[in-house]
């Protein structure tokens, strides 16, 4: 009987797994303007996938901003501007009308700093990638979870 | 000595490299932008250290996009251009040894031989620049790239410029000549033409006298005429703000001088003809045609001014002929 139902249940769990396929992520940062009402394009021209409202986040940062840059990663979006003070993850919600978004110090010790040049790029390998960002002649890893690292391991 | 330059350039791009840390895909950028702009060896160039970024340090590249996708096809665009560019090159070359003329051949056939050869080379050039454009089946934006480099410039300056200057150096040279030959045939013709004006008051006026000189007023006649025509040749198509020197020759000369004699000798000569036949009737208004087409290009070109009622006259002078069957 046991047997039984030990192969049921192993049924079950195949009939209940979703289907496969394999898939990569080539995304490039990019730079967009900000709109007057805070949004900017995810993509260009006839190509664009979406749009984000940052009303949030540039009321925190609390600096006038003409243009933003970010990339994607993992489904991720890491975003930031010079003059601002953190990098911004926003996570798509699974309903597709809206982003969870947390701040992200990568200079915790100094609270008075501003951001300059910045740059962002993925790093590592197809299994493990993570966001090169550069600032103030420094670079920084940041991994799928949001952890900063001095190296992409 | 261009590898060596190029060799030394790269060599100290990978030193700098470090200093500077260009992200890979700023590198893929200005290659692009490079392209775009026409220049094809800046590209190929970025391209090359894009490359060289990724086989040092793989993780710059994670999924391979750009090592295997973005970097290939626009490689292979620059490539596609640079064929293009020699293509367009070989063209150019090959369209100015056509407009090479090595001796200056004077007489009038030579005229239309050369403004023939001009449309030619003109026609040609342009289908063949623009075959070669089809040919390397570029996406839009990179063709456009394409008429920003040096040398579609060049074909493209040769086909609305370069011909014209080539037949206007040639030109001018000959047109000294033509307008020499004009003046003495408006000197040959006032000559023969008094002559048979007093052949015709004479007592001893000789019939076979007259027709002889008749015949001989209207050889002279043709002769100015196809003079007239190979100068209208020179300047037809041609635009006169283009070919000043051209033009400052046919002024020098007094063309409007030599054409307006023409045009009221030839009326002196048509009211001294006291008959002719149907064959001569239409060869004068054939004449009296291009005679007007002559008005037109000199016109334009601001050689004469309107010489309209003189050819109005002239026309009259034809109308007022008395025709007469044919003698057989």
């Amino acid at each position: 009987m046991r047997k039984i139902l030990l192969i049921a249940g192993l049924f079950f769990l195949v009939a209940c797994a979703g289907r496969m396929i394999q898939f990569e992520q080539y995304s490039m940062a990019m730079t967009q303007k900000v709109a007057a009402d805070s949004s900017i394009y995810l993509g260009t021209d006839e190509t664009f996938q979406g749009v984000i409202w940052l009303n949030p986040i540039l009321k925190e940062e609390n600096v006038k901003i003409e243009k933003v840059k970010f990339i994607e990663n993992y489904g991720i979006y890491y975003l930031c501007a010079d003059k601002f003070k953190y990098v911004w993850l926003i996570e798509p919600e699974e309903d597709g009308m809206t982003g969870e978004y947390k701040a992200i110090d990568v200079t915790p010790d100094d609270e008075t700093d501003m951001m300059k040049d910045i740059s962002f790029s993925r790093y590592g390998s197809k299994e493990n990638t993570c966001v090169k960002f550069r600032f103030n002649g420094n670079e920084i890893f940041i991994d799928r979870k949001g952890n900063l690292n001095e190296n992409c391991n | 000595m261009k590898i060596a330059i190029k060799i030394l350039f790269m060599s100290l791009l990978f030193i700098s490299l470090p200093l500077f840390a260009q992200e890979l895909q700023d590198v893929y950028s200005d290659a692009k932008s490079a392209l775009l702009e026409g220049d094809v060896e800046g590209a190929l160039l970025q391209i090359s250290v894009a490359h060289a970024m990724i086989e040092e340090d793989p993780n710059v590249d994670p999924n391979g996009n750009f090592k295997n996708k973005l970097l290939p096809k626009l490689e292979d665009t620059a490539n596609k251009m640079n064929d293009a560019i020699k293509a367009l090159e070989a063209l150019n070359l090959s369209s100015q040894e056509q407009m090479v003329i090595d001796s200056l051949d004077s007489n009038m056939e030579s005229v239309s031989q050369y403004a023939d050869l001009a449309r030619d080379v003109s026609n040609t050039t342009i289908a063949k620049r623009d075959s070669i454009l089809a040919l390397y089946d570029l996406d839009v934006q990179y063709a456009e790239a394409l008429r920003k480099t040096p040398v579609y410039q060049q074909v493209d300056q040769f086909v609305t410029q370069g011909i014209v200057d080539t037949l206007s150096g040639k030109f001018t040279v000959i047109a000294g000549k033509y307008t020499e030959n004009l003046n003495r045939l408006n000197e040959n013709f006032k000559k023969v033409s008094d002559e048979l004006n007093k052949m015709k008051r004479s007592a001893s006026a000789n019939r076979s006298e007259i027709k002889k000189l008749e015949k001989e007023l209207e050889e002279v006649s043709k002769e100015r005429l196809n003079y007239m025509n190979a100068i209208s040749e020179m300047l037809k198509g041609e635009n006169a703000s283009e070919n000043p020197e051209l033009n400052a020759q046919f002024l020098e000369n007094n063309v409007e001088g030599i054409f307006t004699e023409m045009i009221q000798s030839e009326i002196e000569r048509i009211k001294g003809l006291a008959e002719v036949d149907s064959a001569t009737y239409k060869e004068l208004m054939r004449n009296y045609d291009l005679i007007q087409e002559y008005n037109a290009i000199f016109l334009k070109n601001n050689i004469s001014a309107d010489q309209s009622e003189l050819l109005a006259r002239y026309e009259r002078a034809i109308r007022n002929l008395n025709v007469v069957a044919e003698e057989k």
